[in-house]
Order: C-alpha cells, then sequence, then structure tokens
C-alpha cells in the first residue's frame, strides 16, 4: 500500500477520529469526553485542510478547518463554563451521575 | 218536528245519575254539613222527576197508540260492521217498566228516609240506591241488546254493594260476593248469547245489516226470522241462543239452578230488598225475554225449558218458604217462587201474562218488604219470626197493610195477585205451549204459597208477643203502661214509612184490574196495552167453561193454605212441631232448603277449590319443574362460556397486553440513558458494517 498523496493523511485523520471516539465512549469524566469531541473535531478539520490542499485546489476547506477551531475554542469555553457551574453545583463532574436532564 | 219524548227522553234516566253522582262525590260532606235530610231529598227528588217524566211518557205512549218512540243521544261505537248507538226506547212495554221503577223506587226512596236514620253510610246508600235506579232504566230503555246489558252490569253491581253495604260484617260481604258471583256465572251464558246472536246475524243477514246496529231490538225485531234455519253443533241455534240468554236470566232473576244468591241477598238493608230483590232486579229476566220474545217464539224447546225451570222454581221455593224463620228469608223465597211463576207465563208464550204479574208482584212484594222492614224496625231488628207475635196490636198500620199484600200474593180475588196469577195458570194449562203438569206445579204452588204466606202473618202479627215473654217474662199489661218509657217498646213506624206502605197496599189492592181477564167479563186491557211489543191479543170468542173450574180450584187451593196454617199456627200451635218430629228426615231436609247450597259448596265452591290445588300443584310441579330446569340449563351454559370466555378470549388479550409489556420490559433496558453507550453501539455498527462490507467485496 502506498502511503502518498491524500491517504496517509485520511490514515492520521481516521485514527485521530477513532482516538477520539473511543475516548468519548469510555471516559466517564465530562472533561474526558470533552478531549475527545475535541480530537474528533480536529480528524475532521484535518479532513477539510488536506482534501482543500490536495484535491479542490482552493482554500474554501482550509477556511472551515480555520472555523472549526474557532468553534471548537468558542464552545471549549462556553462547555468549560458550564462545567465550573456544574461543578459547583453537584460537587462532581462524573457524566453517569448527572442524569438530571433526562427528565 | 220531534216531540218531547224523542229529544228529551234520556233525562228519565240521567236524574238518577246525577242524584248518584251528587251523593257519591259530595255525600260525605253534605251530609256532615246539612244533615241527612238533604241527602234524601236529593236522592228522591231525582226519582220523583224521573217518575214524573215516565208518567208523561206512559201517557204520550198511549196516546201513540203503542208506536216505539226512539230518543237517539249518541253514538257509542261504531268499528267495522260493529255500531252501537245509545238510544232510548219508549214503547208500551218499557214505560209499563219505567212505572214499576221509579213509582215504586220513589215510595223506597221515601221510605228509606226513615228506615236508614242515623246510618253512618247514608249517603253513600243514597248514592247506591239511585245508581241502581238509573242502572235499572238503562237496563229496560236500552233500545239494543248490549246497552241492555250495560244495565244488566250495573244493577248486578248495585245489588252487590247494597247487600254487602254493612261490610263490617263478614256474612253480608260473603252474601254480596255470593250475589255477585251467581250473577256473573248468569251473565257469562247471556252475553254469549249476544255473541252468538250477533255472530249469526250479522253473516246472515249481510248486506242488510250495512250501518245498521245489529243489536238493535228494532233490528232485531225485524230480521231476527233470518237465523231461523241455521244450526249449530247440530242443534237449533235459535234454541241455543235463547237458552244462553236464558241462563242470564236465571241468575238475575234467580231460577233454579242459580237461585241461591236471593235468599242470601237479604243480608242488605230491608229497603234494598224490596226494591231490588223484588220489585225491580230481579224482574230483569222476565223483561229481556218479553224484550225478545219474538226470539224466543222461534224456539219451542227453549220456551219448554224455561216453563219448565219457572213452574219447578215455583214449588221448590215455595216449600222451602214453608220452615224459613227469617221473616225476611221467607219473603226471599216467596220472590223466587213468584219468580218462578213468571218464567212460567214466558215458558208458555203468554208473556203479557208474566209481565202483569210483574207489575202485580211489584206492588205486593214491595209491600210486604217494606212491611217485613218496619217490623224488623218496630222489633228493634229482629228478624226472627219465633220471636214475634201480636204485632198487629202495635203496629196496626203495617199489620194492614202487610195483610193486604198477602192477601194479593195468595191470589184471592179481587185482589192484584188473583188476576195475573189466574191468567199464568190457565195459559199454562191452555196455551199451546202449556201442559197439565205445567197447571199442576202453579197449582200446588198457589196452595203452598198461601200456606207459608198466612203461616208468616199468623206468626207475626197474632197471638201473644212471644219475645217478651222469652226475654223479660213480664206482665203484658205493665207493657202497655210503660210502653212509652220502655226502650224495647214495638210502636208503629213513623209516616215515611207507613205512607209508602199504603200507597202500595192500594196498588196491591187495585192493580189487577188492569188486567181482569175476558172470561170475567174485562177486557185485559194490559195485554192489549203491550201487544205492540209481545204480538197481538186475541180475544177469544168464547169462554171454555174449564176457565172458571181452574179459577175457582186455584182459590179454594189458596183458601185450603191458609185454613191449614190457620190450623197449625192459632189453632193447634204445637201441632207443626208434632208433626216435624214424626216426618224428622223430609223436615229436616226442607228447613235445610234441600241442601243446595252445602251440594252446591261441596260440588262448585270444593271443586273450584280443589281444581285449583290441582293446578297449584301443576304449577308448583310441572311448570316449575321445567322453568327451574331450563334455568339450570341456561345457567351451565352460562357457566360454559363464562370459563371459556375467562380462559380463551381474555386469555387472548391478557396475552397479547402481557407479552406487549414483556417485550417493553425488556426493551427498555437497552435504552440506557448514556449516551456513550449509544455511541458505542454506533461504532459498533459502523464497524461490523465495514467488515462485512469488506467480506463481501
Amino acid at each position: 500500500m502506498e502511503l502518498t498523496g491524500i491517504t496517509s493523511y485520511l490514515i492520521i485523520s481516521f485514527i485521530l477520529f477513532l482516538a477520539g471516539l473511543l475516548t468519548v465512549v469510555s471516559k466517564r469524566n465530562i472533561i474526558g469526553i470533552f478531549m475527545g469531541i475535541e480530537l474528533i473535531l480536529n480528524s475532521a478539520a484535518l479532513n477539510f485542510a488536506a482534501f482543500s490542499r490536495l484535491t479542490a485546489r482552493s482554500l474554501e476547506g482550509q477556511m472551515v478547518s480555520l472555523f472549526v477551531i474557532v468553534l471548537a475554542a468558542a464552545e471549549a469555553a462556553i462547555a468549560l463554563a458550564l462545567l465550573l457551574a456544574i461543578y459547583k453545583r453537584y460537587r462532581d463532574i462524573n457524566a453517569d451521575n448527572l442524569t438530571t436532564l433526562k427528565w | 218536528m220531534k216531540s218531547f219524548l224523542e229529544s228529551y227522553g234520556f233525562l228519565i234516566v240521567l236524574f238518577p245519575l246525577l242524584g248518584a253522582m251528587v251523593n257519591g262525590l259530595f255525600g260525605r260532606r253534605l251530609q256532615a254539613k246539612f244533615g241527612e235530610k238533604l241527602i234524601g231529598w236529593v236522592a228522591s227528588g231525582a226519582i220523583l222527576f224521573s217518575f214524573l217524566l215516565s208518567v208523561a211518557a206512559f201517557i204520550t205512549v198511549t196516546r201513540e197508540d203503542g208506536r216505539a218512540i226512539m230518543n237517539h243521544v249518541y253514538t257509542w261505537l261504531e268499528a267495522g260492521s260493529l255500531k252501537v248507538e245509545v238510544t232510548f226506547l219508549f214503547d208500551p212495554l218499557s214505560t209499563l217498566m219505567l212505572l214499576i221503577i221509579t213509582g215504586i223506587g220513589f215510595l223506597i226512596h221515601v221510605y228509606s228516609t226513615a228506615y236508614m236514620k242515623g246510618d253512618h253510610g247514608f249517603w253513600r246508600y243514597f248514592s247506591y240506591l239511585n245508581l241502581f235506579v238509573f242502572s235499572m232504566l238503562v237496563l229496560v230503555l236500552g233500545e239494543n241488546a248490549l246497552l241492555l246489558f250495560v244495565g244488566w252490569e250495573g244493577v248486578g253491581l248495585c245489588s252487590y254493594l247494597l247487600i254487602g253495604f254493612w261490610f263490617h260484617e263478614k256474612a253480608n260481604t260473603t252474601a254480596a260476593n255470593k250475589a255477585f258471583i251467581v250473577n256473573r256465572v248468569g251473565d257469562f251464558g247471556f252475553i254469549v248469547g249476544l255473541f252468538l246472536l250477533y255472530w249469526l246475524l250479522s253473516a246472515a243477514a249481510g248486506p242488510l245489516a250495512e250501518g245498521k246496529s245489529i243489536l238493535s231490538f228494532s233490528f232485531l225485531t225485524e230480521h231476527a226470522g233470518l237465523i231461523k234455519d241455521s244450526t249449530l253443533f247440530g242443534v237449533s241455534a235459535v234454541t241455543i241462543i235463547c237458552l244462553c240468554l236464558f241462563v242470564g236470566a236465571t241468575g238475575k232473576s234467580a231460577q233454579i239452578p242459580l237461585y241461591v244468591w236471593l235468599p242470601d241477598a237479604m243480608a242488605g238493608p230491608t229497603p234494598v230488598s224490596a226494591l231490588i230483590h223484588a220489585a225491580t232486579m230481579v224482574t230483569a229476566g222476565v223483561y229481556m225475554i218479553g224484550r225478545l220474545n219474538f226470539l224466543f217464539s222461534m224456539s219451542s224447546t227453549a220456551l219448554a225449558v224455561i216453563a219448565v225451570i219457572g213452574a219447578a222454581t215455583a214449588l221448590f221455593a215455595a216449600t222451602m218458604g214453608c220452615l224459613q224463620n227469617d221473616i225476611k228469608k221467607v219473603l226471599a223465597y216467596s220472590t223466587v217462587s213468584q219468580l218462578g211463576y213468571m218464567f212460567l207465563a214466558m215458558g208458555v208464550g203468554a208473556f203479557s201474562a208474566g209481565l202483569f204479574h210483574v207489575m202485580t208482584h211489584a206492588f205486593f212484594k214491595a209491600c210486604m218488604f217494606l212491611g217485613a222492614g218496619s217490623v224488623i224496625l218496630g222489633m228493634h231488628h229482629e228478624q226472627d219470626i219465633r220471636k214475634m207475635g201480636g204485632l198487629r196490636k202495635y203496629m196496626p198500620r203495617t199489620f194492614a197493610t202487610f195483610g193486604l199484600a198477602t192477601i194479593a200474593i195468595m191470589g184471592i180475588p179481587p185482589f192484584s195477585g188473583f188476576f195475573s196469577k189466574d191468567e199464568i195458570l190457565w195459559q199454562a194449562y191452555s196455551s199451546e205451549h202449556g201442559h197439565p203438569v205445567l197447571w199442576l206445579a202453579g197449582f200446588l204452588t198457589a196452595g203452598i204459597t198461601a200456606f207459608y204466606m198466612s203461616r208468616l202473618v199468623f206468626l207475626t202479627f197474632f197471638g201473644e208477643n212471644r219475645r217478651r215473654q222469652a226475654a223479660h217474662d213480664e206482665p203484658h199489661v205493665e207493657h202497655e203502661t210503660h210502653g212509652h218509657h220502655d226502650a224495647h217498646a214495638i210502636k208503629e213506624s213513623p209516616a215515611a214509612i207507613t205512607t209508602p206502605l199504603m200507597i202500595l197496599a192500594f196498588f196491591s189492592i187495585t192493580a189487577g184490574l188492569a188486567g181482569v181477564p175476558e172470561a170475567l167479563g174485562g177486557s185485559n186491557r194490559i195485554a192489549e196495552f203491550l201487544s205492540p211489543v209481545l204480538g197481538h191479543h186475541v180475544p177469544s170468542g168464547e169462554h171454555n167453561p174449564l176457565e172458571y173450574v181452574l179459577m175457582v180450584a186455584s182459590i179454594g187451593a189458596a183458601l185450603a193454605g191458609v185454613g191449614l196454617s190457620y190450623f197449625f199456627y192459632i189453632y193447634r200451635p204445637g201441632f207443626p212441631a208434632a208433626l216435624a218430629e214424626k216426618f224428622k228426615l223430609f223436615y229436616k231436609l226442607v228447613y235445610n232448603k234441600y241442601y243446595v247450597d252445602e251440594i252446591y259448596g261441596a260440588v262448585f265452591v270444593s271443586g273450584t277449590k280443589a281444581l285449583s290445588k290441582g293446578l297449584a300443584f301443576f304449577d308448583k310441579y310441572a311448570v316449575d319443574l321445567v322453568v327451574n330446569l331450563s334455568g339450570l340449563a341456561v345457567k351451565t351454559q352460562a357457566r360454559i362460556v363464562g370459563w371459556f370466555d375467562a380462559r380463551f378470549v381474555d386469555g387472548a388479550v391478557n396475552f397479547v397486553a402481557d407479552s406487549t409489556l414483556a417485550l417493553g420490559d425488556n426493551l427498555r433496558k437497552v435504552q440506557t440513558g448514556r449516551v456513550q453507550a449509544y455511541i458505542l453501539v454506533l461504532l459498533l455498527v459502523v464497524a461490523l458494517g465495514i467488515v462485512v462490507k469488506i467480506i463481501l467485496v
């Protein structure tokens, strides 16, 4: 198998995605889950940048990558703020225990 | 232009009805507020008005030469071929009855105002009495057989009400029930007769009957001949109809075998006995046969049956009257016996003679009953003639009137009973339907009648007063002096009682003059008068010398009866007892009225009871068994269905529900609410998809 061109990017992106996904599935700590989500987002952003550079011959994909980074930062800020509020209230950030929104 | 009678004839019927309604609806309050006087006035006044109108009607009919006058009031019912009109008929027959009913009725009303004084039910009594007169008038004036039947039932009802008037005593209500039930037996025959008549005649008349009231007497008179030859079960239909109607007559007019109610009916107040059970109601049967004479004339078989039953009743009841000790019972059997005479007359086709006897009998029997009432009042409600005696000294007016009426019933000339009875006896012998045996029965009855009636007079009015001897054993003189202060004193009744007695006694003497036979130089005016209804009276030119012989014979029989009773009860008072001792068995038989009541009790009453018991048994064990078994079967079936329902139908429903529940319960576990778990599943499925894809490709 030849690791040239787009393929190597895609493999890395895939590994990143899987790592993020497994993190999301296996972690009970909300911060851990968050980290997994960041990994998934980044694997997607990597894909955008790679396809933009190697196949589309345009800058649109790279722009979306920048958007994703900005979005992730904003999201992280809000999420961490929420986390602090949750922690203040429940003294706990274990996702399994925070079931109040279920009903 | 309509005559008064044609337009307003119904008023004769209406007045008593109004009287009955006023006294019946408001009587209690009226009596409490205005006293008995007003009640008496209303009731008597109503009858008086009727009587005056009746006299007018009678005069009109006489002037019209016997032409029937109809007063059509309204059409009662009209359904298919059945049409019944309420029409009142004024012809010689009905106006004659009208005079008897309202005339004697009025006297009895007046009499009752004194007799019933102080009774709590004064208003009730007069209301019934008026209602009775109303019913009787409907019976007599009704122009069709159905209207006659209405009156027929009405008098039965009123008779029941009045016999049981003092209903707080059980014996009276029993007597009332007996009268009603026995009458119902007769009425059943009567209405069956009417059904047959209607059925056969409407079939036979066909188009002739179109729009006509078939049961009206005018139609019947004209067209009854149509069914002359029809037969029913191989017997002449006319005979069956006549016999059915006659069964009704035996019930109402107390003939064998349905006479048993009349003696018991004496439980009612005495004026009631006079009005209902002597003068009017019991003559309804005779009137009915007279009214339908054209029908009865068509069947000589029916006539023969009537004659035989009449003669038998006359004789049979007369013998029973000989040994009765209750003054009213003697008169009751005498009434039955005299009614037998009337039916004998009807049966031999001497319709006018029968109705003549109805008239004379009404006067003297009413007089006797009212006299008996006066005696009972004087004796302070003692009815046993063995405890009376010597009353002629205390109650001269009652004695005189009672005596005259007695002579009239015995048939001593020239009193009224002689003419009517002799006419009947002569017809029984000589008419084409007659027979010497019938005459013999009537002849013997005449003798026996004289015997028991004079026995009654002798025991009641002659000799010494036995009540005093028995009860107080007090010297007679003392009674005379203290009589006025003694609560038990026997004194003459007031004028309201004696005046009607005197009027009735007068007619008992003179009423016979209306029918003096040709043989005695008269013209038999009553037969002449009734001829438009009863068929033509043919004056026989020559007189059979036998008629005189028979006349003398019957007078002789009457005198012999009186002589015998004089010998028994005045000359040798101990003799009857000795005789009774000698012929003990026969005496007991007659004394107990041939045990007819007992036989009826054993056969019909017990029979009915036994039948009911049998039916009850059948009901309980056969019908109930079937019912219970079917109940059980249904129950079992229901149980099976129920079990099936619970097991299978409900089971299926429950199974669906349960399995859905279980499925949900299990599936619920998948839905953990943990996002990670869902993602994991997602991941695994995608991974699986990829693997599958790789393998397949």
